[in-house]
């Protein structure tokens, strides 16, 4: 996807299934964004194939519309309207509205229900936005950054509501800087970097690790040799995953050295593989 | 059909809501309907000075309502992401123009309703026959094509404030220009030949024609028929959401 001599998006793909999630993280100004709303058919690719239900969204935009529901970053609302008003009025371009007062209460948005657009708070505005994006019942729910400017309580009830649609059915590609909220909701994540993809697969595999890694609360350096199989890095010892034995004699070893284990883990946080795959790019 | 009438009835309700457009559309040609009948500020063509200003405030009319509120409102549409979002739901965009035409024409009626009371109250007694009330119905028709094409394309291309002041400045320069309040006779010479190839001057000079009874030019005819098919094509052609 190109703007005048600059390639915003190259060599991203990306498939998914009904039921499923898929987060795209990236980096600011990494192609995100473009690469949605080339998916939404706002552009059309330079090169490459966009199909979305197996429909060309720049030749077909209604019908993919009809099928879709879409939370972009900067969409926005007429500003004396209410979210009832726009709720009741978006609802009218859908064959099969969903019930406009079952997201109102779904989503929190009772006692705003009635306030101008323009008086409302960023979280209740994105919440109104969300209603709006699930509105016509969409197979595949397409959502940029949807719980940026949120509240804490907002996000949770956004992030519940994207686990129902999940088991609804829906197919649901969002995208978000918090990583811990891409942990919880993603089976599939995509990395992209300056417009192209780096990282991509199911989150279990990502994290998956052939390590454990027992985080404790010292620094472990000046300890002497760990257990056989195990190394020392700052607090933390790695040593090979499923084994019991490097985890008895690691933790036997810990507690002669009086070190309080504080976690063990044997899978990757995304963060670290995130982090991890953004340096390999970068080197 | 229910997202058409739903989207009308939205679009008329948020009109009638914004104070600055019913000053636009309302107070300000109303005012200077009064005002320039009553004192003699200028000098027209015709007897009564209501005679010759009732027609050209019916086309500041259409002028502020088809250009310059619709321009505006849709340039801050697009500019806080409306349209953007209307994009990505089935309502197709010509379902969200028609709605906005309907609204458009439900308005310049209030317009025009409300200017031929005050006129006729003033004074104004027009020419009025079969022929010349379809040819001033015909000529607001294709006025209101062109001027909204003018507005959409200035909408679709320009920032919001950037559009702000075009299509204020332009409603400045065809107030003057369009022979609505000063006759274009009273312009220096080569303004007085544009105003007949631009549709705010045609469309003054065909109403004024039609309402006291004198033959219409058919240079303002298809000019304003031209206008019509083009300005809205090219804003079809080069309008963008985002």
């Amino acid at each position: 996807m190109d703007f005048g001599n600059t390639t915003a998006v190259h060599d991203v793909s990306f498939e998914l299934t009904f039921g499923e999630v898929l987060t795209i993280l990236g980096p600011n100004g990494a192609g995100k964004t473009t690469s949605l709303t080339t998916l939404l058919g706002f552009r059309r690719p330079t090169a490459g194939l966009v199909e979305l239900h197996g429909l060309n969204p720049v030749a077909q935009p209604a019908q993919v519309n009809a099928l879709t529901g879409a939370m972009l970053q900067d969409g926005g609302v007429w500003a004396p309207m209410t979210p009832e008003q726009v709720i009741s009025l978006t609802a009218s371009y859908y064959r099969h509205p969903r019930s406009g007062a079952d997201l109102i209460d779904r989503l929190a948005l009772g006692s705003v229900a009635a306030t101008p657009w323009r008086r409302l708070s960023g979280g209740e505005k994105q919440r109104t936005l969300l209603a709006l994006a699930l509105l016509g019942q969409p197979r595949v729910l397409i959502l940029d950054e949807p719980t940026s400017g949120v509240d804490p309580e907002g996000r949770d009830v956004i992030r519940a509501l994207i686990q129902e649609e999940k088991a609804l059915g829906r197919a649901i590609v969002l995208t978000t800087h918090e990583l811990d909220e891409a942990e919880r909701v993603s089976d599939q994540v995509c990395v992209i970097a300056r417009g192209r993809t780096i990282m991509s697969g199911s989150l279990s595999d990502l994290t998956h690790s052939t390590e454990v890694e027992i985080c404790t609360d010292r620094d472990l350096s000046s300890l002497g040799d760990p257990p056989r199989g195990g190394r020392c890095e700052g607090r933390n010892l790695f040593g090979p995953a499923h084994d019991a034995d490097f985890l008895a004699a690691a933790t036997a070893w810990l507690a002669q050295q009086q070190v309080n284990v504080q976690s063990i883990s044997s899978r990757h946080s995304l963060e670290s593989v995130y982090r991890h795959a953004l340096e390999g790019e970068s080197r | 059909m229910t997202a058409l009438l739903a989207q009308t009835a939205a679009e008329i309700r948020m009109t009638l809501r914004r104070g600055e457009t019913l000053l636009l559309t309302i107070l300000i040609p109303l005012g200077l309907l009064i005002f320039f009948s009553e004192v003699a500020v200028i000098s027209t063509p015709d007897a009564h000075r209501v005679d010759f200003l009732a027609p050209g405030i019916m086309s500041l009319a259409v002028l502020s309502t088809s250009l310059v509120a619709l321009s505006i409102s849709t340039g801050f549409e697009r500019s806080y992401g409306v349209l953007k979002r209307l994009r990505t739901t089935p309502l197709p965009m010509r379902t969200f123009i028609a709605a906005k035409i309907l609204s458009i024409l439900v308005t310049e009626l209030i317009q025009i309703v409300a200017i031929v009371t005050v006129a006729v109250l003033l004074g104004w007694n027009p020419h009025t026959s079969a022929a010349s009330l379809a040819l001033v119905v015909l000529s607001l028709i294709l006025a209101s094509a062109a001027c909204a094409g003018i507005g959409l394309f200035l909408a679709g291309r320009l920032a919001a404030e950037v559009n702000l002041a075009a299509a204020n400045g332009l409603y400045l320069l065809l107030l003057l220009g369009s022979g609505m309040v000063i006759p274009t006779t009273s312009l220096p010479g080569p303004f007085s030949a544009i105003s007949h190839v631009i549709p705010s001057g045609a469309l003054s000079d065909l109403l004024h024609r039609s309402t006291t009874g004198r033959p219409l030019t058919v240079i303002d005819l298809v000019s304003l028929a031209l206008w019509a098919v083009a300005a809205p094509l090219l804003a079809v052609r080069t309008f963008r959401v985002e």
